[in-house]
């Protein structure tokens, strides 16, 4: 009888070896489609930019296929949820909840950043950071998963 | 809460790799409830009941009883 409940350790969560992880948790948690996600987002932000002529259909298809796998990410991810013991669950749940609110909160705190010009002020333009994409799918997955990864590793330590 | 989960394993001579195994929870989970870090569901304490042939009340107090 396998009654083993899903890790968040499965799907990269409170490990160091990223690599090693990711690799893994292909197929956990709806990983691929967030690999389709950094596959189709980008490539297709490139393409529709260079390619004015194109008909309004295919561009339409290629800006919303990176939402579309966006979508059957977060199913996978609350079908992986689900099928975790209560304790982990409620662990996970807490650490997106996190991640997602400190990602919402650098969203709508950089423009004000940039308004008050504090990157001039605090000479770093250099970097550009007011150029950080924070409408691109890819960014935003990446930045939400990082933050819910150092949630989980705040709201695990009471319990280990 | 308190309980008694520790005593019973111990006494049934499993480890809590086994007792998670058979209520379908990781081991983290039965530790942080041996550690009474943790304060688990009604069904998990129901299923825990079971396996231990016992009652809920038996097994699991309130702090302060």
């Amino acid at each position: 009888m396998n009654n083993k409940p899903n890790l968040p350790e499965e799907i990269g969560f409170g490990k160091l070896n990223l690599w090693g992880s990711w690799r893994g948790s292909l197929y956990k948690g709806g990983a691929a489609w967030m690999f389709v996600v950094y596959l189709t987002d980008i490539p297709g932000d490139w393409l529709i930019k260079h390619h004015p002529g194109w008909p309004p259909g295919l561009r339409l298809l290629i800006a919303l296929l990176p939402l579309a796998a966006s979508l059957l990410y977060v199913r996978g991810m609350a079908q992986w949820i689900r099928g975790m013991d209560e304790l982990h669950r409620r662990v996970t749940l807490g650490a997106f909840l996190f991640g997602t609110t400190l990602y919402l909160v650098f969203n709508a705190g950089w423009p004000l950043l940039i308004r008050a010009d504090v990157f001039s002020i605090l000479n770093l333009t250099r970097w550009h950071l007011e150029r950080i994409p924070f409408y691109n799918c890819t960014f935003t997955i990446c930045l939400t998963y990082l933050f819910s990864g150092l949630g989980y590793s705040l709201f695990n330590r009471h319990y280990k | 809460m308190k309980n008694k989960l520790r005593g019973l394993r111990a006494a049934k001579e499993w480890s809590q790799s086994d007792l998670a195994d058979r209520l379908g929870v990781s081991r983290q989970t039965v530790n942080a409830i041996e550690t009474e870090k943790y304060d688990h569901s009604l069904p998990l304490a129901f299923k825990v009941a079971r396996l231990f042939k016992m009652s809920i009340e038996e097994i699991f107090q309130r702090d302060g009883e």
